[in-house]
């Protein structure tokens, strides 16, 4: 049983080191980069994971961030050339994290029949950047007890999926579902939360900011993610860093939040990349014989049950989706009524 | 983009001013007005705004009130001679608060395909009346959370619709909501609330019953046949005080989670006084408003999930219903004649082409 990782990044030298060390040692057997014109070091973090055997690199020059396509390409890679029988789409800033031991284990006790696991995206909230290594920092995620539906948040209740390896697989932009796969889904069990770290420090989102925003503007042609849109916006009016401190969450709203049961502390990333970083040479530990080296302990039934609440908002999230096409099914049928 | 709201008013003086000041100031262009037979000084207030160019000022000095039917009228107005984008409905104890950017920010941001925003009722307690301004008193609301389901009651979860500028809409009795229209709303988001205040002090209380109740006629729930049987059975000072919620009960409640204080309104309605002349309120200068609306944090973004959640709007059982109207639709659609002659030149096309076209289909 092989598991392939995918990660397509650009400019994110302050995350993917810990990403792929993290990945590996979780149960993912092999990555499949592609590099995206990076101009910092992640290309050269890349390479030495390369050189040492745990990772394939594509250099991908073109601009306009066609996401689909070339996570595509390596989700097809894995499986005609690396012998993949699962394989994980990840972003830069996404740690995929075993709900109990690894992700071999879970994985491997998917009954044949299924072909689609669907993730559960868990995302932590920015905090005040004191130069600190992110992970450091980043130990308040939401806690949602029903769904935020507003389309510039951050913080929707998302999935992500992971899938059997196929050479004709066809992933959708953003990685939350295959195009017309012939697959069946594995529904209502999240067996993966995918930590998500997505606004690390000012730099890192002025940056992400900018880029996205020249890549809609310039290279798309559908408009951008409205978060990304309403931070372009702020870039271009020179107002980034209000716009930026005006996401992060201080002291007292964390306090407040956990007060509330809107945020819960989860140190379950940093706890894990300090033992990596604890058990290595220099940087974090990478498993020799294969073997994951972090095994997550079976969660408590009351960890179960809290997870189980915290998912109830994902089928809360579907049926404003279900409504969503409702209303457009309503609306195409009016138009139809009225033509005499 | 241009933002109109149109204002029905009867009576009230004590918060007609501070509403289209907020307004002005929180992102609206314009105001349409329908004044019912105010006799407060309401409509002087209204044609001072007139007169500085702001509003456009209905009379109506009949008997009766026909609320949807001059709330559509205004709304057709908007959208024909006032050059509405959007077009808000309000009453003159509702304010209208964007959650982060104005009111025009806000909508400007919503796809062209939704025609439809809907905002989440805040209402907020009456509290005992020392002849303060309102905004500085009225400082506690209900709690969303904690939904109050009585049918009768005044604090219920609610919904209000506002709309893109369209010149044949129609507005429900109430302008809740749009009537057949060709709109979609967007689900599940709420980016606007309206701040209620719907009872300020006994004597406004008095008023707006004795008006509203010569005008409906006949009530329209249980609660407002409670007012009347109160007022008929000369206990309305005590029924009001039923409702006063005084600093014990606001302890209490606050202590249960039942109230929540919310002193968003007071502070925007002293920010404006303070920058205004005479102890008026400041108007926008060259268009820009002298209120901002910080984007909430993502821990207020989840609370208000929560009270959003209480609405019950995701609910399975409305979407059964909806496919339930939508099946009988789509069979009288398919036994149009043209849906029928269509369907009989496919059977006889299969009938020519043999069943090896079929499989080969």
């Amino acid at each position: 049983m092989k598991i392939v990782a995918t990660v397509l990044a650009r400019d994110e030298e302050d995350v993917i080191d810990a990403q792929i060390a993290f990945h590996l040692n979780a149960g993912v057997d092999f990555v499949i980069a592609t590099d995206n014109n990076s101009r910092d070091h992640t290309t050269e973090i890349f390479e030495s994971y390369a050189r040492a055997g745990y990772l394939h690199l594509i250099h991908e020059p073109a601009e306009g961030l066609r996401q689909g396509e070339w996570v595509t390409r390596m989700a097809r890679l894995a499986a005609t050339e690396f012998d993949a029988d699962w394989v994980i789409n990840t972003d830069a800033d996404e740690f995929w994290w075993p709900r109990e031991g690894s992700l071999r284990e879970i994985l491997a006790a998917v009954p044949p029949r299924y072909g689609i696991v669907q993730a559960f995206w868990r995302s932590f909230v920015p905090r005040v950047d004191d130069g600190e290594f992110f992970a450091e920092r980043m130990t308040a995620r939401v806690s949602q007890q029903a769904p935020i539906n507003d389309p510039t948040s951050f913080y929707r209740p998302v999935i992500k999926v992971a899938h059997r390896a196929d050479p004709e697989v066809v992933v959708g932009r953003g990685n939350h579902a295959l195009i017309d796969s012939r697959f069946a889904v594995l529904r209502s069990w999240y067996p993966i939360e995918v930590l998500h770290f997505p606004l690390r420090s000012r730099a890192q989102w002025a940056h992400k900011v900018e880029l996205q925003g020249v890549a809609f503007t310039e290279h798309i042609e559908r408009p951008g993610t409205g978060y990304h849109l309403r931070g372009y916006d702020a870039l271009r009016e020179g107002h980034i860093e209000e716009q930026h401190a005006g996401m992060v969450v201080d002291d007292a709203a964390v306090e407040q939040g956990v007060a509330d049961g809107t945020l819960v502390i989860d140190t379950r990333l940093r706890d894990a990349l300090r033992t990596l970083r604890g058990a290595g040479p220099d940087g974090f530990a990478l498993p020799s014989t294969g073997a994951a080296t972090l095994s997550v302990p079976a969660p408590t039934t009351d960890e179960e049950a809290t997870y189980a609440v915290e998912a109830a908002v994902l089928g809360e999230a579907d049926v404003v989706r279900v409504e969503r096409r409702l209303d457009a099914l309503e609306q195409r049928l009016r138009l139809l009524e009225r033509r005499r | 983009m241009k933002l109109v709201m149109t204002l029905r008013t009867r009576d009230e003086a004590d918060a007609v001013d501070a509403q289209i000041a907020f307004h002005l100031n929180a992102g609206v262009d314009f105001v349409i007005a329908t004044d019912h037979r105010s006799e407060d000084g309401t409509r002087d207030i209204l044609e001072r705004y007139a007169r500085d160019g702001y509003l456009h000022l209905i009379r109506e000095d009949g008997e009766e009130m026909n609320e949807g039917d001059w709330a559509t009228r205004m709304s057709r107005l908007a959208a024909t001679e006032f050059g509405a984008d959007w077009v808000i409905s309000s009453d003159a104890d509702e304010f209208w608060w964007p959650r982060g950017g104005s009111l025009k920010e806000v909508l400007a941001s919503i796809p062209q395909r939704y025609g439809i925003v809907r905002a989440l009722l805040r209402q907020f307690v009456p509290r005992p009346d020392d002849e303060e301004f309102f905004a500085d008193r009225m400082v506690a609301r209900v709690s969303g959370a904690a939904p109050i389901n009585n049918p009768t009651s005044l604090f219920r979860p609610n919904l209000k619709s506002v709309h893109r500028g369209d010149p044949n809409v129609t507005l429900s009795a109430g302008a809740h909501t749009l009537l057949d229209s060709r709109f979609v709303p967007v689900r599940g988001w709420y980016p606007i609330e309206f701040l209620h205040f719907p009872i300020r002090s006994f004597e406004q209380f008095d008023r707006k019953y004795r008006n509203l109740r010569a005008a409906l006629g006949q009530s329209r729930n249980s609660y407002y046949d409670d007012v009347y049987r109160a007022r008929q059975e000369g206990r309305l000072a005590e029924f009001y005080e039923t409702l006063t919620i005084d600093d014990v009960q606001l302890e209490r409640g606050l202590e249960e989670g039942s109230l929540v204080l919310d002193t968003r309104l007071r502070d925007a309605l002293r920010t404006l006084r303070s920058a205004g002349t005479d102890g008026g309120f400041a108007l926008p200068v060259s268009g820009a408003g002298h209120l901002s609306f910080p984007r909430p944090s993502v821990v207020d973004d989840a609370a208000y999930a929560l009270d959003v959640a209480a609405l019950g709007e995701a609910d399975v059982v409305r979407i059964q219903r909806r496919l339930d109207a939508l099946e009988p639709r789509l069979q009288a659609l398919e036994g149009r004649p043209t849906a029928r002659l269509y369907k009989a030149l496919r059977k006889a096309k299969r009938a020519i082409a043999g069943p090896g076209d079929r499989q080969a289909r």
